[in-house]
């Protein structure tokens, strides 16, 4: 669920900047399918970050495989945005594609994704899909939540033994329990403005490279300061 | 002799022109259905970020198409487009169990509007063709169609992808429209 009434706009300028934050990481700099830069758009169960393009041919898969979401036009749930912080491209990618051929043409890039996610083809044998349950050890952490695969237990990864509907019902529930969610808050609260900015400069200057970015930040800045709240922290008080 | 028969045929109805808005939550299957509908093709889409309309000729009648895009924050933006609309497309992808409140909430949200007031409202419970999609019967009640008062409206299951449900739906629109709904 994507409401804006069960998420604040306080909580969603919180969302926006640990998402951009998480986007500025390296590992998440190249959409998780196709490579090109700057992905603005996710898969909220599989947790990864990708293009425009790609996330339409997510869409095609329908919501059992892939749901997905913009990172600039959507309000995010907190278990959507802790998943993301947990999974992110490269563990991601450790899972569905650790059994991919180095030199695979990825030129027909539809034919990829369904392999990718609808196949599994290329997925280990002895592997479970990566779960929500790494998302409770991000809750615990003392880590700062925003390094996200740092603050969950690599190790572990392949252990988990959820099943995909068990994970898919608990990225998005109704309300999700108030326990649950005050421990994420706390993460929060960790994380938070502070350490996000020194790289923020310098992506900032890189964003024109990439067309839909400027076209995204153009149509949504005449409408909803919210969204740009890392650029103008400023903003923040307005939304009390 | 077709052709003369055609012709007294929309002379008689006229040719009837409706504004046509798709409204529905982002990956609801909005521009699929669209570009199904006038070219009667699946096209390969991406998120739409504004608008895609077009005219589809059906019944006699010629409808601009208006499909929104459904993001959440672009969401209130449909507002902009709802003058002069003699009917809404509201399109739920009825496997999408998760979000079905949203889509209710929004829906709603529409019916209040009092631009929107005499627009007459085909609900198409979409994508029938994944695994777990829910029937008309069952996004009727998710919907709370029930709760509709003096306006028409029909719901159908519909997959855009297998080109089913579609024309039926058009045919209950442009029937209702030509009876003087909307």
């Amino acid at each position: 669920m994507n409401d804006k009434a069960l998420v604040t706009k306080e909580v969603h300028a919180r969302h926006t900047k640990i998402l951009e934050g998480l986007l500025k990481l390296p590992e998440n700099r190249e959409c998780a399918d196709c490579q090109s830069k700057a992905p603005r758009w996710a898969s909220v169960n599989l947790g990864i970050f990708i293009c425009m393009q790609c996330s339409g041919i997510h869409r095609s898969l329908g919501v059992h495989i892939s749901k997905v979401r913009s990172t600039t036009l959507d309000t995010w749930l907190p278990e959507q945005v802790a998943f993301m912080q947990c999974m992110g491209n490269k563990r991601s990618n450790n899972y569905w594609e650790a059994e991919l051929p180095p030199d695979y043409d990825r030129s027909e890039i539809q034919k990829f994704i369904h392999i990718k996610y609808e196949e599994k083809r290329w997925v280990a044998k002895d592997a479970t899909q990566p779960g929500f349950e790494d998302i409770n050890v991000c809750y615990v952490a003392n880590e700062p939540v925003e390094g996200g695969s740092k603050a969950c237990i690599p190790k572990k990864m392949r252990n988990f033994s959820l099943e995909e509907e068990i994970l898919t019902s608990h990225v998005a529930p109704a309300a999700p329990p108030p326990t649950r969610h005050r421990g994420f808050s706390l993460d929060m609260e960790d994380d938070g403005t502070a350490k996000l900015p020194p790289m923020s400069e310098s992506n900032a200057s890189k964003k024109p490279i990439d067309g839909k970015v400027d076209l995204f930040s153009l149509l949504y800045s005449r409408d909803s300061l919210q969204d740009h709240s890392s650029k103008t922290p400023s903003s923040w008080a307005k939304f009390e | 002799m077709g052709i003369l028969f055609t012709r007294m045929f929309s002379s008689l109805f006229g040719n009837k022109e409706a504004r046509i808005l798709v409204l529905g939550l982002d990956n609801a299957g909005k521009t699929t259905i669209l570009y199904r509908l006038q070219m009667g093709e699946v096209v390969s889409t991406i998120p739409t970020i504004g608008f895609n309309v077009e005219t589809v000729q059906y019944n006699n009648i010629k409808f601009q198409v208006w499909d929104l895009g459904g993001q959440t924050s672009i969401r209130p933006y449909w507002r902009c487009y709802f003058p002069n609309t003699q009917a809404i497309i509201y399109v739920v992808d009825s496997s999408d169990t998760d979000r079905l409140v949203i889509a209710k909430e929004e829906f709603h949200a529409i019916l209040e509007e009092e631009e929107l007031k005499g627009a007459v409202v085909l609900i198409f419970a979409n994508k029938q063709d994944l695994p777990g999609a829910l029937d008309d019967a069952a996004i009727t009640e998710a919907l709370e169609l029930h709760k509709i008062k003096s306006r028409q409206w029909a719901i159908f299951k519909t997959s855009a992808i297998k080109g089913e449900g579609l024309f039926e739906g058009l045919d209950w629109l442009s029937n209702t429209l030509k009876s003087g709904g909307g």
